[in-house]
């Protein structure tokens, strides 16, 4: 791909045309501004992009967000609005970690009053929330609670005691997906999943101890409970195993089925049936199933990570509080005017953060006349930002950017990084860092990952979501 | 007797594994042997051996040898155990029987989240030699 094979559109969009490929089905279009530019050319990701096109039943434009980069089937940052009539479903379209998203927790405290209390406070935090690398957590959940969190998510942990009300009303979906259906996920996935919950999992999965380090629309910050040099906490992971095993299960069983659908696809991992044929149900509902799980997961850390709170900080410490809980890799069903007819949609983003505008009437009552927070974590040690949802973001179906975006190779990374030294840098700018494996800490080096800054400012100006605050690490736990 | 190596080549995200094999049951042996080296297990030699059996069905040879990793994959996070070796019973175009060793870890360096179809093709060079390259998602 070269960039005379690019459209501009604006200085933060472009296009490929439908007729650069005879298979494409409409024509491609990313958010980039020319400092980006560079690196999303370097890669396979625009040909992959372009392999998006092709999907069956997909409206407009395959989309792709400034984090683009090349991955699998879709790039990262791909999103692909599917009309469920006469459209596809395809699990490699959303990545093999279901609903992977982010959580923010807020805190009343600045950094100031807590600071001699947060390495004392990460250190509890890494004892509490494992990795669940090798072994999980030391409970083993029973078949019926399992399969209760599939069909109920985060919901069933509230209703058992392991948070708030609130936590609920902050989440994407309220926590729960109502078409989720527990008899459709398989022994060998839910076997996965029975002592996962409550764990974090490696490679760019986190949880950082952050403070608020600039504020960009006060007004909105409020509504968000949000203030100058306020302690937050991120947390960065997804549906574990299972959601891995659930994933696989499906594009093994769609790869049999597209034969007897007529289904073609240029790369394997596309692996789709019809979304409404009997088998593209159950796999939309077992997709549905560990998101629930997914959402449960970050619920049950939310518990750890408030109970080191309170040992290391004292009951009178006040809650960690919920600001907003959103999938960056999921389906999703929603609906939008499409050659003026309101219809539904699978929207299926791979590495692309839902974004809800002003108004939406899935967001909280608390955001509904400032759109839902947007959570876009940055690379290991750098800042990270929360936006608010906007208006302008229907031109690519509500969705934004879910991070950086890789430019090297975690192989590179570990050649050109050295671990032990990157900690130490980390260190001297008044980071903690509590890691399993220093090799785990020079993969996720910031050299690896485009500018964070640049990134949020193309989403920023595009108006897929608009800047609140800007984050800074104060410690960071990773397995 | 045969005979296999491997080697981890760049990707922007994840990671892939090439894998060159004189028959396809060392293609099978390598692929296992790289897998568990991407995982970069801890272990220690007091640590607990595990065997499992494992039967795959699959459209295809390339398809077959993707899907018994994930099989692997999935025995590695229920059990905790890193799988290395491999006690071949049948092997066809489509059909893979066998029983795998390995050793018990309570840390994994790398969680592989999936074995990946994407531009999988084993290819046969002149000198007979297996060759593919698998795209690990991480």
């Amino acid at each position: 791909m070269k960039k005379e094979d690019l459209i501009k559109i604006n200085d933060y969009l472009w296009e490929i045309a439908q007729s650069f490929r005879s298979d494409m089905l409409v024509p491609a279009r990313f958010f980039a501004n020319e400092k980006l530019m560079g690196d999303i050319l370097k890669d396979r990701s625009l040909e992959q992009l372009i392999n998006v096109c092709t999907l069956k039943g997909i409206k407009r434009y395959g989309l792709a967000m400034p984090d683009i980069h090349e991955g699998y089937a879709s790039p990262i940052g791909g999103v692909a609005a599917i009309d469920i009539e006469d459209g596809i479903i395809s699990p490699g379209m959303q990545g093999y970690d279901i609903n992977c998203g982010m959580k923010i927790l807020y805190s009343e405290y600045s950094e100031a009053e807590i600071k001699d209390k947060i390495s004392k406070l990460a250190e509890k935090i890494y004892q509490e929330v494992p990795s669940g690398l090798g072994k999980g957590r030391k409970i083993k959940m029973n078949m019926y609670d399992l399969d209760k969190i599939l069909e109920k998510g985060a919901q069933k942990l509230v209703d058992d005691g392991y948070g708030e009300k609130e936590d609920l009303e902050n989440c994407e979906a309220g926590g729960s997906l109502e078409n989720a259906d527990a008899s459709t996920v398989s022994l060998l996935a839910k076997k996965r999943g029975q002592n996962q919950v409550g764990t974090l999992g490696s490679g760019n999965h986190f949880l950082e101890i952050q403070k608020v380090s600039e504020i960009y629309d006060e007004k909105i910050a409020e509504i968000f409970g949000l203030f100058q040099n306020q302690v937050v906490i991120m947390i960065h992971t997804g549906s574990r195993g299972l959601g891995h095993q659930v994933a696989t299960d499906y594009i093994k069983e769609f790869m049999v089925l597209m034969d007897k659908y007529q289904i073609k696809v240029p790369d394997r991992e596309f692996a789709c049936v019809p979304f409404k044929s009997p088998e593209g149900q159950r796999g939309f509902r077992a997709s549905q199933a560990a998101a629930n799980y997914a959402w449960a997961n970050r619920q049950m850390i939310t518990y750890y990570v408030r109970k080191a709170w309170e040992n290391v900080l004292g009951k009178k410490a006040g809650t960690l509080r919920a600001l907003y809980d959103v999938a960056h890799n999921i389906i999703k069903l929603e609906k939008y005017k499409i050659n003026n007819q309101l219809i539904e949609l699978a929207i299926h983003r791979k590495g692309a953060t839902r974004a809800f505008p002003p108004h939406h009437p899935d967001i909280p009552a608390k955001y509904q006349e400032v759109g839902q927070p947007v959570l876009i974590p940055g690379s290991m040690g750098t800042t990270s930002y929360i936006l608010h949802g906007a208006e302008e973001a229907e031109q690519s179906f509500y969705s934004a950017c879910h991070g950086a975006g890789r430019t090297m190779s975690r192989h590179e990374a570990i050649r050109k990084v050295q671990g032990k030294e990157l900690k130490k840098e980390m260190e001297n700018k008044g980071i903690i860092i509590k890691v399993g494996s220093v090799f785990g800490l020079a993969e996720e080096a910031p050299q690896a990952y485009k500018n964070i800054s640049e990134v949020v400012e193309v989403v920023h100006q595009a108006g897929l979501a608009k800047k609140v605050v800007q984050l800074e690490p104060l410690a960071v736990i990773k397995g | 007797m045969g005979s296999y190596s491997f080697k981890i080549l760049p990707h922007p995200s994840d990671v892939k594994l090439q894998i060159t094999a004189s028959t396809k049951e060392e293609l099978f042996q390598g692929a296992l042997a790289g897998m568990a080296s991407i995982i970069d297990a801890e272990l220690s030699k007091k640590t607990q051996i595990v065997k499992e059996n494992i039967e795959v069905q699959s459209l295809d040879f390339d398809t077959l040898l993707v899907d018994f990793l994930n099989e692997v994959l999935a025995k590695t996070d229920i059990s905790h155990a890193v799988f290395n070796k491999l006690k071949i019973k049948k092997l066809t175009d489509n059909f893979f029987q066998t029983e795998i060793e390995g050793q018990k870890s309570d840390y994994f360096g790398q969680e592989i989240k999936a074995v990946t179809h994407h531009g999988l093709k084993i290819k046969q060079d002149k000198s007979g030699y297996y060759q593919v390259i698998i795209l690990f998602d991480i």
